[in-house]
């Protein structure tokens, strides 16, 4: 008998395009069929298919001496595909680099954006399926359960998924720099916009008590309001609204500044030094970028908001360097569990034997000492102890060098061979 | 045991402590932090033992030997910091406030803790001298923070994505922790000067004698007192805050290093 492998085949952002993605993608009713298929081919013994917009990947274990051959050829006959195109696309990890690329997957270190905590959903969901079908076994399942152990390790103690990476949460992440609680906090959104409207709502769920929406045509503006639970102005009452407002999203089609030291200065006055935030969404710009130089006045045009996302993403990168470093203490862990479980059998096995060995001359010699039925618990007892401590050496030791990969077959054969045990 | 052990161990440790949150201003990593943080808590553990083998050994009135003035330093400095960065997330201030400790803890090792002259301490002289050094230390976080909250604020406005961007809580959370951390200094200098007063008259006969120590005392009372006042009701807040605050640091100087370290003679010089 072979030994066993645990291997992943698949295709990511990473190495295809989208077109060749979405080729080899399961959804729904197709991916339960195509992993029962998967199962039943004679060489897999474990599978589970991870399938997402962003990448296909087939986890599974073998003792096949071709371990992705069988499975390469399903996808071929299942997809339509042709070897070319997946040796091209697709990546084949083996071992301890499936493990790791498992776990960082599920940590969110192989990610588009990294950090971002959709797949570790999808990860569970794929291990779901998986386990409902009944193509996960001892292996995977323990695999599957470290990798989301991992995952959320890695999300608690590193700053993965900290900082904001999109332009409306950065928005809000600086306004929390400047105010700290947005409890309380007053936002004004001139014009209208996906980016802004996004921005004003997470505003809203981050504690923003009221919303002023100004917008040239009043029907908009009210409109808009009403979806925030706020009041609209027409942009007559511009200054009425910039005197109440801690936050300011601009975001119109008008071509010149809409807010000027004329009208905003006059604002900022009544506000006793508290500072006010402002935010230019608009191309081209709504705020005199002159602003920014007024005590008190924080203004941000989209390429700030950029560069902060920006920045963020950099800190994610070196935050995922430590997440590395905690992974590959599971992956370690994770692969002497699975070399030791290789042994699992032969070790049940040797311990099965010098049980019936010493069942087998107790009961013959036994019976002659004559001994009370005490004396005779306790001589079971001592060979019992005998046996457990005579054995404990080689069985420690043969669980070391079942992890050790270049001795480890060599190892294995001459245990078998010593204590006289079965050939496979 | 002597309390020397645990002095060099204090200065180790706050020496470590400063180290990693200087790493930590480089390279960003929490970890980092975290080791500076933990040094700091055991170095307070170790500072309070020398302190408290060195007043067994030589009784209170050690703390007014150069040892025992700046051990205490050193732990006020301590405890200031961790009972405001365990309360908010003010790690980085650890690299510009651990590196004073270890100032003072490093010079407290190499100086003598034997009294020369036997006075009288009690109750009123401890919480005279330990109020003095809290209120002095809480003076120079508040200030420390105020440095920071500038660069900070400068660093929001010219779109600069520094350490201190990323790692700094947010403008109203430090303004609200300098103003109570100049509080809290206000509340024990003031305490000090009572108990100072009080003390005094046990030892001297009178209250207030116009001594160096207590004039440059009582201008720092009413430079914080102004501070403080002009904070709350002359809305002097946000940046102009930092400044006045970095002003108090300078008269805090002046009154700690120049009349306790450079007078000859008198309880304040620490002579020993």
């Amino acid at each position: 008998m072979k030994e066993l492998k645990l291997c992943c085949l698949g295709v990511s952002h990473k190495t295809a395009p989208v077109s060749v993605r979405e080729q080899f993608s399961f959804k729904g009713e197709e991916l339960e069929k195509a992993l029962l298929k998967l199962n039943s081919l004679p060489s897999i013994e474990e599978s589970m298919i991870l399938s997402t917009c962003n990448r296909v990947e087939i986890y599974f274990t073998t003792r096949s001496e071709t371990p992705f051959k069988e499975v390469v050829d399903f996808l071929i006959d299942e997809k339509g595909a042709s070897v070319d195109q997946i040796n091209q696309h697709f990546y084949r990890k083996l071992d301890k680099d499936a493990v790791r690329h498992g776990f960082y997957v599920a940590s969110s270190l192989d990610s588009m954006v990294v950090g971002e905590p959709q797949i570790v959903g999808q990860f569970k969901d794929a291990f779901s399926l998986a386990k409902e079908l009944g193509t996960v076994g001892t292996v995977l399942c323990r695999f599957c359960e470290t990798a989301l152990k991992v995952s959320k390790r890695v999300r608690t103690e590193t700053g993965i998924s900290k900082n904001a990476v999109s332009i409306s949460f950065a928005a809000v992440e600086l306004a929390k720099k400047i105010f700290g609680d947005l409890h309380g906090k007053r936002v004004a959104i001139i014009g209208a916009g996906e980016m802004a409207e996004l921005a004003v709502k997470h505003l809203i769920t981050n504690g923003a008590s009221e919303v002023f929406v100004v917008n040239r045509t009043f029907e908009r503006a009210q409109k808009l309001a009403e979806e925030f639970g706020g009041k609209a102005f027409p942009l007559t009452e511009l200054e009425t609204v910039l005197k109440m407002a801690d936050i300011v999203i601009s975001s119109t089609g008008a071509p010149g500044y809409v807010l000027t030291p004329e009208n905003v200065l006059p604002a900022l006055n009544t506000r006793k030094h508290r500072p006010m935030f402002l935010i230019d969404i608009a191309v081209p710009r709504d705020i005199d970028p002159a602003l920014n130089d007024y005590e008190g006045l924080y203004v941000y045009d989209i390429d700030d908001l950029q560069q902060v996302v920006d920045a963020n993403i950099k800190e994610r990168l070196r935050e995922a360097e430590v997440a590395k470093e905690i992974i590959e203490g599971y992956v370690e862990r994770f692969m002497k569990w699975l070399r030791e479980l290789e042994v699992a059998p032969l070790i049940a096995e040797l311990k099965e034997k010098a049980e019936s060995i010493r069942k087998e001359v107790l009961s013959k010699r036994l019976p002659k000492l004559g001994l009370t039925p005490e004396q005779e618990q306790e001589v079971d007892n001592i060979t019992r102890i005998i046996i457990n401590k005579l054995l404990h050496q080689p069985i420690t030791n043969v669980k070391k060098k079942a992890v050790e990969e270049e001795t480890r077959n060599q190892v294995v054969q001459i245990f078998r061979e010593i204590f006289g045990l079965s050939k496979e | 045991m002597s309390p020397e052990v645990f002095t060099y161990s204090t200065a180790v440790l706050y020496g470590i402590s400063t180290l990693h949150y200087l790493l930590y201003l480089l390279f960003r990593k929490e970890k980092l932090a975290t080791v500076g943080l933990y040094s700091a808590r055991f170095g307070f553990l170790t500072n309070l033992l020398a302190l408290i083998f060195l007043i067994v050994k030589n009784g209170s009135v050690s703390l007014f030997t150069p040892k025992g003035a700046f051990l205490l330093f050193a732990i006020s400095v301590v405890t200031v910091y961790l009972y405001f960065s365990t309360k908010h997330k003010l790690s980085l201030s650890g690299a510009f406030l651990m590196p004073w400790a270890t100032l003072f803890a490093f010079i407290s090792s190499l100086v003598s803790g034997a009294p020369k002259e036997v006075f009288p301490v009690g109750i009123v002289g401890m919480v005279h001298i330990v109020s003095a050094f809290l209120g002095y230390s809480a003076f120079i976080f508040a200030s420390l923070l105020s440095i920071l909250y500038l660069i900070f604020e400068n660093h929001l406005k010219k779109k600069k994505f520094s350490v201190f961007f990323q790692k700094l809580p947010s403008l109203s959370l430090m303004e609200s922790v300098i103003y109570h951390s100049v509080a809290l200094g206000f509340f024990f200098i003031t305490l000090s000067m009572f108990a100072g007063a009080v003390w005094s008259e046990k030892i001297f006969g009178t209250y207030w004698s116009w001594h160096p120590k207590q004039v440059a005392t009582l201008i720092s009372w009413f430079v914080y007192a102004g501070i403080i006042h002009l904070y709350l009701y002359g809305e002097w807040r946000g940046k102009r805050f930092c400044y006045l605050n970095i002003l108090g640091l300078f008269v805090i100087v002046l009154n700690f290093f120049g009349v306790n370290l450079l007078s000859s003679k008198d309880v304040h010089s620490f002579k020993g």
